[in-house]
């Protein structure tokens, strides 16, 4: 097995060998070893130690992959028999006053029905439909849990995001992710608890992965970013380009002595006692977590498996394999963004399929290494966007924003696999039977880890908030 | 991440002075806050020798309550530390430190004192206190991240205030109402428009497209930053129903709200869409007015031109289009036929051909004329004036209705416009009000008889100088906020803060000319029993470097940073700071203060996030004090502390002359001096010394000495000693 460690040096070990140099710890190995180790240790003191959820929790991690731009419901999973028939016909509903305002239709009669240009088919064993844009995904529809009833508020990009990130958006409050490494901790030590792959920079950026106003620790640590490709991304600060490991070593010694001396002067300081700490730990840290960031031990079929090596899959193929292994070790929320590719007000043909061949090979690989290691029971997996897109066209051959009705997926976790959840009127537009909006499903996604959502509170400014503000309920009929 | 090991001692704290339970469960309107600033005598104490004057008085005499002294003098160099960091966030030069070692005269303290409050560092640094509580940015975040490139007229105004000590009732002012001050001058004009920019900075979610909730949103966003601003209270709890902890109702929130409502902040469209809002913003200079104007005109009239040109274009394409299917028809008939010539084509098509080719010619004419008249106006584009982010009264002025549970279009009854009922005096507007009501605001938040705006601004000072407020919610002075400790003394520095003219630099004179601010912070383990959160203030608070602080001392230290003030640094940011498609942007370099850094919502430099600077979206009176792995990470392997030690050790090795090079001695002390401000022990100076020496005797490519120096400056600048203040 070949590693590199941080500073670029290769390491040859086995097993063995590996193990016994743990303490020092070098590569990937090592490292998930010692997570496993640190997962089942007493809770250390510090807010990332592992808690005690609320009730026993189905899932113990989350894969939440985010189709910025907003797939079009009624062209994935949300069949429309009559759509398609009436397709070319004119809009036979009204539009939100949302929509009405908007000198897009205003005056104008709202533009005719488009109905799909893919063809949908019952897959699996359950029948669910899924259309001919994602084949692949098509293949795992029996995991699938699939919410066709979804809606929210905001017709634009950035409000929509940030409500779907952070159940906000004219108020600054903490994402998901940082309500679940608060409701939980994390598993392991020596990686964040709250990871976000390739994350967008425009619609909120760094707010939808914020912690707010909770602790820092429960900060997203961004790895790369949307637009870059993935292969340049890295996890900050964790390599030095100037000292080799036996240098470094020697001056972090040397920093080490000096809080020493500081320590022994002031007796006793839980500063200085930290600081010290946390030198050691971030030592350790940057010698372990690089190692999750290469790919050079994955097997080929793995990786074909992720369709990594095929130019159109690459990017996202390598983004989705990192989370796995970002699950494997312990982390406890993990974002992957696709980039804001999902946005088609015209010419919705190329535009959706080109994004979709990035991301379905990819998709189906990530459910079906999960599943192949156990993994999928206790991660759940979320797609899902901003919105969806309208049934009537734009620009002739696009969909405009609908946040009325829209779908998204889970998988894994103690969710229901082959399922659908919830309708859309007949020409999918609004969510009329079971509607969920995003506050229902934030709620179920923690209800999933174990945690109740009117419980997980943090008082600041002297109130108890919580992700779902004052909103939210579990959608029970999902739950295995 | 990892392991953030915790900041507050969980000690368990000392009971405070007064029951919390007890003071909770009375009457709301009798919570300690709202009732008036009554300035007592300064308490008798024991130990008469003790004390310089009140504020030593109130500390001591509640240490002694307790049966507890307090901690010795620290140490001159301790002090000057402590001194410099916390009047102007830089660390003291070596010279500085023996000049002031050498002078023994009972003065030294004041005119170092003196030194320091007189300087632009000053300014600099204790503006930067009030830019976090203004949640001060160089761009919108929210939904839509658009680049603010007039902010930082508004960062100068703040500088400026404190660094020419403008008494802090004037700042309250001019920061709600400046626009409807009078002025003596055109300068005093546009630095009070300047000044209201504290209304507009917030972020908005400038793509809402319900324009009313969008104005609505914003008005909320400005109460509850002049809320948690000036009163220490959290307004906005009241947007959707009575506060349920203070007395503040829904009524007073919309009182409020009219104010705001009357005045505008969302202003304008941002890139002439309609869906996107922009901000008002003003005009500055003696021809300011007309400027803007003349520019707004041609701005639209270019804009008009290029839609016009858009709308063409399509036209074009159409054409062109039509042109092809009509060439082509001729194409299929020419290859049936032998012989084409108009006659013999369909008369439709000849006509279509034609026609069709006539439009073209004169759609391209008009293309052309309106390229040639694009060009002309973009090439001589009017002078644009200086513009300030800076709010106006709106054209139409009025009270607005309470919304019912806070729902915008829901709307129940009017209520007039006014303050806070709870608070001080005189609590309504004084009906005619042909104005916003934004000017009575400020007079009623200034006014003597209001008890909190000058306990909050002097609790503020206190908890800059001592790590810790007394009372330590310091945006928070409502019921779910903490007690003070010393109430007292709270109430004595309000009453002088009023006393002399609201001027921070004479309170802040006082306060560290105290026997209080210059004890040490050393550890006595019978007082830590007693009161582990140094709450009875036994001793001074060790504090680590903020983010600005740390920066700027790492470029002071090594001799990188340029003390010259900046104006923009925004200016070559793109309309969205951060935008769909864009790459990170590099980090803006620059060797100036970091005050002047922009301060990019949702994009903030990874110094600021790692050392918990505040966070632009709200007000942050007190920033938070983590111990994170990822702090280390940056100080071990950023470029900022690798360039930091490398620079160090250049200029070491330069001073230190060729023949000193290879003394390690020499070099440890010269090092020692610079980062930590005092002469190393000389076991100190053998353990540097046999470091280097070990460095340098590894061979590879890293052991030249200036190598090995400055792998051991950045070990000092990472060490507890440099980051945190005894």
């Amino acid at each position: 097995m070949n590693l590199n460690n941080c500073w670029g040096e290769p390491v040859w070990l086995n097993r063995r060998a590996m193990l016994k140099r743990a303490a020092t710890g070098f590569g990937y190995l090592a490292f998930a070893g010692l997570c496993a180790e640190a997962s089942q240790a007493a809770a250390a003191p510090g807010s990332l130690s592992p808690k005690t959820p609320h009730h026993r929790p189905r899932a113990k991690r989350v894969i939440f992959l985010f189709m910025h731009g907003g797939p079009s419901q009624t062209d994935t999973f949300d069949y429309k028999p009559r759509l398609n028939r009436e397709s070319g016909q004119p809009c036979p509903f009204k539009l939100p006053t949302a929509f009405g305002d908007d000198e897009k239709y205003k005056g104008k009669n709202i533009p005719p029905l488009l109905g799909s240009p893919w063809n949908f088919r019952q897959r699996g064993a359950a029948g669910l439909w899924v259309s001919d844009l994602l084949p692949e995904i098509a293949t795992c529809a029996d995991d699938l849990c699939v919410i066709r009833s979804l809606h929210t508020e905001g017709q634009a990009h950035g409000e929509a995001t940030l409500r779907m990130h952070t159940g906000a958006s004219n108020l600054v409050r903490p994402s998901v992710g940082s309500w679940v490494t608060y409701g939980l901790g994390s598993e392991n030590d020596s990686l964040p608890g709250f990871v976000t792959i390739c994350p967008p920079r425009a619609h909120g950026g760094a707010q939808n992965y914020s912690n707010a106003f909770l602790p820092a620790a429960y900060q997203g640590t961004a790895i790369g970013t949307a637009d870059v490709p993935i292969t340049q991304a890295e996890i900050p600060f964790a390599k030095n380009l100037d000292l080799s490991y036996r240098r470094q070593r020697r001056q972090v010694d040397l920093i080490q002595h000096l809080n020493h001396e500081h320590l022994a002067e002031a007796r006793r300081d839980p500063n200085i006692e930290g600081l010290i700490e946390s030198l050691e730990l971030a030592f350790r840290m940057q010698a372990q977590a690089p190692g999750v960031m290469q790919l050079d031990d994955e097997s080929p079929v793995t990786k074909a498996l992720y369709g990594i090596g095929q130019e159109e899959t690459d990017d996202f193929g390598r983004q989705c394999l990192l989370a796995r292994r970002f699950a494997e070790a312990g982390v406890r929320y993990i974002q992957v963004s696709t980039g804001y590719k999902w946005d088609q007000h015209k010419d919705l043909v190329p535009g959706h399929n080109k994004i979709a061949r990035a991301t379905d090979r990819p998709i189906a690989g990530l459910l079906k290494d999960l599943k192949g290691r156990g993994l999928l029971d206790d991660t759940l997996v979320v797609w899902a966007a901003e919105f969806g897109r309208t049934p009537f066209a734009e620009g002739g051959n696009g969909r405009d924003h609908n946040p009325q009705g829209f779908t998204v997926w889970l998988a894994g976790g103690g969710v229901r696999g082959g399922v659908a959840h919830g309708e859309t009127d007949e020409y999918g537009h609004r969510a009329i039977v079971d509607p969920v909006h995003v506050h229902d499903l934030h709620a179920t996604v923690l209800h999933l880890l174990g945690l109740d959502h009117q419980r997980l509170t943090y008082r600041y400014a002297g109130r108890d908030f919580r992700l779902t503000d004052v909103h939210g309920e579990v959608v029970q009929p999902i739950l295995a | 991440m990892v392991c953030a090991l915790a900041q507050r001692v969980a000690q368990g704290a000392l009971a405070p002075q007064e029951n919390p339970d007890a003071a909770r469960s009375s009457h709301p309107a009798n919570h300690w806050a709202f009732q008036p600033v009554r300035p007592g005598e300064p308490p008798k104490v024991k130990n008469k020798p003790w004390p310089r004057g009140p504020i030593d008085r109130f500390v001591l005499a509640k240490l002694e309550e307790n049966h507890l002294t307090p901690s010795r003098e620290a140490d001159k160099r301790v002090l000057l530390r402590r001194l410099t960091f916390d009047l102007t966030g830089l660390p003291p030069s070596p010279g500085e430190v023996d000049a002031f070692q050498r002078d023994d005269s009972p003065a030294a303290v004041e005119r170092v004192v003196d030194r320091l409050l007189a300087s632009r560092q000053f300014g600099e640094r204790w503006g930067r206190h009030w830019l976090d509580v203004a949640r001060y940015a160089d761009s919108n975040g929210s939904d839509e991240n658009f680049t603010y490139y007039d902010a930082w007229r508004y960062r100068n105004y703040v500088i400026d205030a404190f660094e020419r000590d403008k008494p802090f009732n004037q700042f309250v002012r001019e920061q709600i109402a400046g626009d409807l001050l009078p002025a003596a001058s055109q300068e005093q004009r546009d630095e009070q428009i300047t000044a209201t920019g504290f209304l507009v900075l917030g972020p908005k979610v400038i793509g809402d497209d319900d324009k009313e909730q969008l104005r609505m949103d914003v008005v909320d966003e400005q109460i509850d930053t002049v809320g948690k601003a000036f009163l220490g209270l959290s307004l906005g709890c009241a947007r959707c129903h009575d506060h349920k902890f203070d007395p503040i109702p829904t009524k007073d929130y919309y009182a409020l709200a009219g104010i705001f409502g009357s005045t505008e902040t969302v202003h304008g469209q941002l890139l002439h869409r309609r869906d996107l809002s922009g901000w008002n913003l003003r005009p500055l200079g003696p021809e300011g007015d007309k400027l803007y104007r003349d520019w707004a005109a041609y701005d639209d009239r270019l804009d008009a031109l290029k839609k016009k040109r858009e709308e063409r274009q399509t036209e074009m394409a159409a054409l062109k289009k039509k042109m092809e299917t009509a060439t082509n028809e001729v194409k299929t008939i020419a290859a049936k036929e032998v012989a084409v010539n108009p006659s013999t084509l369909p008369p439709l098509l000849a006509t279509n051909l034609t026609t069709t080719q006539d439009e073209i010619s004169k759609l391209e004419q008009t293309l052309k004329s309106l390229a040639d008249e694009i060009k002309q106006l973009s090439d001589k584009p009017p002078r644009k004036p200086p513009l300030a982010m800076a709010v106006s009264d709106r054209e139409v002025i009025g009270d607005t209705p309470i919304r019912v549970r806070g729902e915008v279009h829901r709307p129940g009854a009017m209520v007039p416009r006014g303050f806070v009922q709870v608070v001080g005096q005189g609590a309504h507007l004084r009906q005619p009000a042909q104005q916003s009501g934004r000017l009575e605001l400020a007079e009623w938040l200034v006014d003597p008889a209001n008890p909190l705006t000058a306990r909050v601004a002097a609790n503020r000072i206190w908890h800059h100088l001592f790590g810790a407020g007394l009372v330590r919610s310091v945006d928070d002075f409502g019921r779910q906020g903490e007690l003070p400790s010393h109430p007292e003394l709270l109430d004595y520095l309000a009453g002088r803060l009023v006393a002399v003219d609201w001027s921070f630099k004479r309170m802040i004179r006082e306060i560290v000319l105290s026997r209080v601010y210059q004890m040490s912070s050393e550890y006595r383990a019978d007082t830590v029993r007693v009161d582990p959160e140094n709450r009875l203030l036994w001793r001074m608070n060790r504090r680590r470097l903020d983010a600005e602080a740390l920066r700027d001392s790492l470029l002071a230290i090594s001799g990188q940073l340029d003390l010259s003030p900046a104006q923009s640094t925004a200016a070559h940011l793109p309309d969205q700071a951060t935008g769909v498609g864009d790459k990170p942007h590099k980090p803006f370099e620059s060797a100036r203060r970091t005050v002047y850094l922009p301060v990019i919502r949702n994009d903030l430099r990874p110094e600021f996030v790692l050392f918990d600077f505040a966070d632009p979206q709200t007000v942050t009176g007190r920033r938070n004090q983590t111990i994170v792995a990822p702090q280390s990470l940056f100080l071990l392997n950023s470029q900022l502390l690798r360039d930091s030690g490398r620079s160090l050790a250049q200029k070491l090795l330069e001073r230190a002359g060729s023949t000193d090079a290879k003394d390690g001695k020499e070099l440890a002390r010269m090092a020692y001096r610079a980062v930590l401000a005092r002469a190393p022990s000389t076991s100190e100076l053998r353990f540097g010394r046999d470091w280097l020496a070990a460095w340098s005797r590894e061979e590879d490519s890293r052991s030249s000495p200036t190598a090995a120096l400055a792998a051991f400056c950045q070990a000092l600048l990472c060490s507890s000693q440099f980051l945190y203040l005894d």
